[in-house]
């Protein structure tokens, strides 16, 4: 290297590290790229006559070009989606997050069993006011008041069972910064005696407006309060806490009887410009502290907490980016195949030329500069313009999902951003990923033969004592095994695996030299693809996540390729044995046929391609399908056969509902509901208890553990009237799942729990994965009630269903020993022909006072399968992108197909050949190379779809049941096969008119 | 009655502003079993003939007549069926498909004809004995030397029995030994089989072993009944 060589190649380092250190890591990177771009176009002026070939080449085929940049840039298009889309997601969290809560940092309060929080003296709360208060930063911590109840619009009728309400005034609220009305404009009073403010997304379910009016109730007691403004304010807790309509503290406490105590108290912190959750992290210690000073006889916790709030959204959010990296991927990889090929054959096309600059006197590092120059002309207009339509991608999808999901009251299109970051982090990947597969691609290209390559002869093939390629075979077993060792040492099923895997694909490049490639690759394609398959036993017993589905997903098609191009042979005969056509279309598949598979690196790169594209589809398609039948069965198990169920949240029935509705007029209730519509109806007690037990872990260790749950009252017409099938039961002991609930209604020592006590983790997949059953049939637990007292009971059963959670016991005891007497939880048929959804709403207003709500099992249904197809749709859609990938190859094969072989097109004219079939011959090599492809990605997935229901659905409480959802499959494997017949049929039909005479004369 | 007859063929090219004659009014016949040789300088117009006269290319002005059908008034499907039932090909580089056996390539036009799978790899191999091929029918063509390679296309010309073979420089990429074999096998076919062989070449050995030669210069057929030696003077008057 010459020393001004040097200088520069030091000088573009140092300053890449420079810029590494001084800019945040995606900018630094940028920087890192303009520099090796700089570097490139420097070194490119002093090749200048390699940079004019490199440009001209660029330019070359305007539509080859254009053809290649549209496949290289997919790939940058998907990283782009998947950063724009976080950043949307990322947006309206902290919109929701930051704007609902206002000013409210944290809220602490004492939970009490019920799901409420505990009223207490004022002077408790003020003095926990003035403790925090003087924590530094803390700029507000006023108490409040919080409860549910009914409400409903006089003016629309609408009505809700049990809205947040939160009781506060102008003195206490603007400590924490007032009010923003739905305009955005600021409202600092508090709302009046008479009046309420209303969270804006409430006041559109009930329809009222501002100056409307609300009837909130509670029993039989009802207030009407005038709606003075609609607030964006609401998000100042979670789950519960999350508030619906604000009202003067006073007016709430004179309504619900609270004599001046509180439950709650919002405390603010002081904004630190540029970063307004810097003092926090701070402040959440001290409160942890002060409220741990009160020690068991006072148990406040933190409620709500804005910064974790916003933190878990954001990690959320994180998780649905990586869920899309994780299926982009696949799409990646199917773009860096594409890249090699597109490469490959560029190179194949220019070699004669190559072959001649090198018989001129070019050196191997002048090829690869050539090829390198145009790979960054390539590199850079594809990510700029893969990151451009990523960006468009991204907000076509996210408007997508806007409408298919429900993401609270927020619409996600509203939320639509991208920042400069990933803009550039998109750009950055592409660029990488593309200029360093098309220098690997390139480096094999420039080791050409000068006289093989002048005379455009092909390679001969690589000779069984290669010593480089057993030398490849050797490095891949090391590096095999030490990836395997690093898998075994941090226990990660990733490395391992994958290890494992490359040392058995090693094999091909070692045993080729004893037994020739054919038997060698079988035997490294067949062992490769029974590491991944399901297995009676597990290789690495470890945990794992969903990256793995990219993993086995490539070394399983990897596999199964190398299995079909090694016996291509076999192939070819069975296909030409198989498709019996006539008049002299059997020769047209045998040269379709075989053309492909004797090209075995283009034809396995572009199978590689749709097999992988097509094996992910099939997955996917089978998990949806396999949980939709799942949620279509336990909605099923879960509703017993009824149409509703329905569950007051509040007060206490003075009678059974059935007859309060039977006799409306008795019970001053309005009549909303006939009870004469209802057919059907078992109803249920229920009362917060908390259950505890053991568990003896493998290893001989015993752990306790607690959890709350419900106790279930039942009576016999619970599983004579209703079906709720059992999942375990003894079945020498009880004969039938009546028996059991017999046996459980006589002894009230003898539970049966509800599914959720099996429950198995979702997203654990392949060998190593599942988990054990918290508790089984036969175990003891200890149930304790909210009073105190506890017992032993015996598990005999645990049903389907997981809808109701709890310990199901005979009727009378739960309501002697824990207190669930009377009708907490109602199941409902009505007559066919109503409606259950109006009888829900009517229903739900007849019983504003006990705020009942209701659960229109069938709708749910409907729902949950609706937003699952629609989420597994966007994802299959957005992987559809990767065939684009497959399908932009086969037509740049197509094309250089033609162009090699335009002799032969000229031999087979002139022999017999028809137009036609020469359009045929060359339709049918690319549908056989996309058919193959389709085939082995299908089967493949299936199996690994059928593995994921052995280990994750299988044994889960839910009524999982093994089916292969077809109709995506078959429409987007269709899709992509037709697809391919149109991408190559033009330039097969320009084969047909190659002049026969004309090539065999001057080729 | 001729097997060829051809009437007042041309042959125009036209390029851009130039047009070239590259056959210029040529009438000529040639009778069932002979072996034609076409000779003649570079240029003059030997491969258009052949491709004109064998329909893989249009004459611009002329009547082609191939065993009394006329190849001019078909179209392009009936020439091709026309060409893959009654013709045979030979060309200089061989032109067999890579991805094919020796047998596989024999057989093609076979199978293009819809000829039984089973039947046309008898005749496959039937033909390879013939040629001498019949321990190399696996192998594909990269595995061939040039001579080999020349018998299988030979084989392939004659898989459907035609009634003529073209064949265009068949011995131009052999050596001497390499070349007289080939010659001595089409010679051998022709007597053997009554097939007519319509040669172009620019070897005197090769024209020597024909019965007739056909002598062209700029487009036009100069001698219908040269000897090799007026041809060897030819070239050489040329320079």
């Amino acid at each position: 290297m010459k020393p001004s060589y040097l200088a520069l190649v030091l000088l573009f380092f140092f300053a890449g590290l420079a810029a590494l250190a001084v800019l945040p890591l995606a900018y630094g990177m940028l920087a890192i790229i303009g520099l090796v771009t700089g570097f490139i176009i420097i070194d490119a002026l002093r090749h200048g006559i390699l940079f004019t070939m490199a440009k001209r080449n660029f330019i070359r085929r305007k539509g080859t070009t254009a053809l290649v940049v549209a496949g290289l840039m997919i790939g940058t298009a998907i990283v782009s989606v998947s950063f724009v889309v976080g950043d949307t997601l990322d947006n309206m969290i902290s919109n929701q997050v930051t704007e609902g809560a206002g000013n409210v940092d944290f809220v602490v309060g004492v939970k009490d069993p019920e799901g409420g929080y505990t009223f207490l003296n004022s002077s408790e709360y003020m003095d926990l006011s003035a403790k925090i208060g003087a924590i530094d930063h803390v700029t507000a911590a006023i108490p409040s008041v919080h409860t549910y109840l009914g409400a409903m619009s006089v003016e629309t009728g609408l009505s809700s069972p049990s809205l947040s309400i939160t009781g506060t005034n102008t003195t206490a609220w603007s400590g924490l910064g007032g009010w923003t009305s739905s305009t955005g404009q600021k409202v600092s009073d508090g709302p009046t005696a008479s009046g309420c403010y209303i969270y804006e997304s409430t006041a559109k379910t009930l329809g009222v407006t501002e100056g409307g009016h609300l009837l909130l109730a509670l029993g039989n007691q009802t207030m009407v309060l005038t709606v003075e403004h609609l607030v964006k304010n609401h998000e100042v807790g979670q789950g519960n806490l999350t508030t619906n309509v604000f009202v003067d503290m006073d007016t709430l406490d004179a309504f619900i009887h609270t004599n001046g105590s509180y439950n709650i108290m919002f405390i603010a912190v002081q904004d630190k410009p540029g970063d307004k959750y810097a003092y926090n992290a701070e402040v959440r210690d001290q409160i942890v502290t002060v409220l741990h000073s009160y020690g068991p006889a006072i148990e406040f916790k933190t409620i709500f907490d804005v910064k974790a709030q916003l933190d878990d959204g954001k990690k959320n959010a994180q998780m649905f980016t990586q869920l899309f990296f994780v299926f982009g991927s696949f799409s990646i990889i199917a773009g860096v195949a594409l890249v090699i090929n597109i490469f490959t054959m560029l190179g194949e096309e220019r070699k004669s030329e190559m072959g001649m600059a090198r018989a001129l006197g070019m050196k191997r590092a002048d090829l690869r500069r050539l090829f390198t120059y145009e790979g960054m002309l390539y590199a850079l207009v594809s990510s700029l313009v893969g990151t451009l339509i990523g960006l468009g991608m991204a907000y076509i999808m996210v408007f997508a999902v806007s409408d298919l999901i429900n993401f609270g009251s927020v619409k996600l299109a509203d939320s639509f951003t991208f920042t400069p970051f990933s803009l550039a982090a998109a750009f950055i990947i592409g660029f990488l990923i593309t200029i360093t597969t098309v220098y690997l691609a390139t480096s094999r290209i420039s080791n050409l033969n000068i006289v093989r390559a002048v005379k455009n002869v092909p390679e001969p093939p690589v000779p069984r004592k290669d010593r480089r390629a057993f030398m490849m075979g050797v490095l891949m077993l090391l590096g095999g095994l030490c990836l395997m060792f690093i898998g075994i040492s941090f226990e990660s099923i990733g490395p391992a695996m994958g290890g494992l895997s490359l040392m058995t694909l090693s094999l091909g490049l070692l045993l080729r030299k004893y037994i020739g490639d054919r038997i060698a690759w079988n035997i490294a394609g067949w062992l490769t693809l029974l590491l991944w398959m399901p297995l009676p036993w597990k290789i690495f017993d470890y945990g794992m996540g969903i990256e793995m589905f990219v993993v086995s997903g490539l070394f399983m098609v990897t596999s199964a390729l190398i299995i079909v191009i090694f016996n291509s042979d076999s192939i070819v005969m069975f296909i030409t044995k198989v498709f019996r056509v006539k008049n002299g279309y059997r020769a047209v598949i045998k040269t379709s046929v075989s053309y492909p598979l004797r090209a075995k690196f283009r034809t396995g790169l572009s199978i590689f391609i749709f097999g992988l594209v097509i094996f992910t589809v099939t997955v996917l398609s089978m998990i949806s399908g396999i949980i939709n039948v799942g949620i279509q069965n336990a909605i099923t198990d879960s509703s017993g056969g009824f149409d509703l169920i329905a569950y007051k949240t509040t007060g206490t029935f003075p009678a059974d509902p059935w007859d309060m509705m039977n006799d409306s007029a008795a019970y001053g209730l309005t009549g909303y509901v006939e009870g004469t519509n209802i057919t059907k109806m078992v109803e249920l007690g229920a009362m917060p208890v908390t259950v505890g037990g053991t568990t003896l872990a493998s290893n001989g260790t015993v752990s306790h553990w607690a959890k709350g749950t419900t106790i279930m009252g039942f009576g016999s017409d619970f599983f004579t009237v209703g079906k709720f099938p059992l999942s375990q039961w003894n079945h020498t002991t009880y004969a039938t799942e009546n028996d059991v609930y017999l046996a459980a209604m006589s002894d009230p020592s003898l539970v049966i729990l509800d599914g959720s006590w099996q429950q198995t983790a979702f997203m654990e997949f392949g060998p190593g994965g599942g988990s054990s059953v918290s508790v089984a049939v036969g175990d003891t637990i200890t149930v304790k009630s909210i009073a105190g007292p506890y017992e032993n009971v015996t598990v005999i059963g645990i049903m389907k269903q997981t809808f109701f959670n709890g310990v199901f016991m005979q009727k009378e005891h739960a309501a002697s020993f824990y207190g669930a007497a009377g009708t907490t939880v109602m199941m409902i048929d009505f007559k066919p022909g109503l409606d259950v959804q109006d009888q829900a709403t009517l229903l739900e207003r007849e019983f504003i006072p006990y705020g009942v709500q209701t659960v229109n099992v069938n709708a749910i249904a409907k729902q949950v399968t609706k937003i699952i197809d629609s989420v597994f749709t966007l994802f299959q859609a957005f992987l559809s992108l990767g065939l684009v990938i497959g399908i932009t190859g086969l037509g740049i094969i197509t094309i250089r197909s033609i162009h090699e072989r335009r002799l032969e097109i000229g031999m087979m004219r002139a022999i017999g050949y028809k137009k036609r079939m020469v359009v045929a011959n060359f339709a049918i090599e690319s549908a056989f190379i996309a058919a193959l492809g389709i085939i082995l990605g299908t089967i493949l997935g299936v199996i690994v779809g059928y593995d994921l229901y052995q280990t994750a659905f299988a044994n889960s409480s839910f009524d999982f049941q093994f089916v292969i959802n077809w109709v995506p499959i078959t429409l987007i494997s269709l899709g992509a096969f037709l697809a391919t017949l149109a991408c190559v049929y033009p330039a097969a039909r320009g084969a047909s008119k190659v002049s026969p005479a004309e090539v065999l004369r001057f080729e | 009655m001729p097997i060829i007859s051809c009437q007042n063929v041309k042959k125009t090219y036209v390029t851009g502003d130039i047009v070239v004659e590259a056959l210029k009014d040529i009438t000529l016949d040639i009778e069932k079993g002979e072996m034609v040789a076409v000779m003649g300088p570079s240029g003059c117009g030997k491969t258009t003939l052949l491709n004109c006269l064998s329909g893989i290319d249009d004459v611009t002005a002329g009547k082609v007549m191939i065993e009394g059908t006329e190849l001019t008034s078909l179209s392009d499907d009936q020439k091709s069926d026309f060409r893959a039932k009654r013709m045979g090909f030979i060309f200089q580089f061989y032109n067999l498909l890579p991805v094919l056996t020796a047998a596989e390539n024999v057989e093609l036009p076979l199978l293009i004809c819809g000829e039984d799978p089973k039947k046309a790899r008898e005749r496959a191999m039937e033909l390879l004995v013939q040629v001498g091929l019949k321990e190399r029918a696996g192998l594909r063509p990269a595995s061939l030397s040039g001579g080999e390679r020349q018998r299988v296309t030979i084989a392939r010309a004659l898989a459907n029995r035609p009634a003529l073979v073209w064949a265009d420089e068949p011995t131009g990429d052999l050596d001497k030994k390499t070349s007289d074999d080939v010659v001595n096998l089409m010679r051998q076919l022709n007597t053997e089989s009554g097939e007519t062989f319509v040669i172009v070449t620019h070897d005197p050995e090769v024209g020597a072993r024909c019965d007739r030669i056909i002598h062209m210069r700029d487009g036009e057929v100069i001698s219908q009944n040269g000897a090799v030696h007026n041809i060897a003077q030819e070239i050489k008057e040329l320079g």
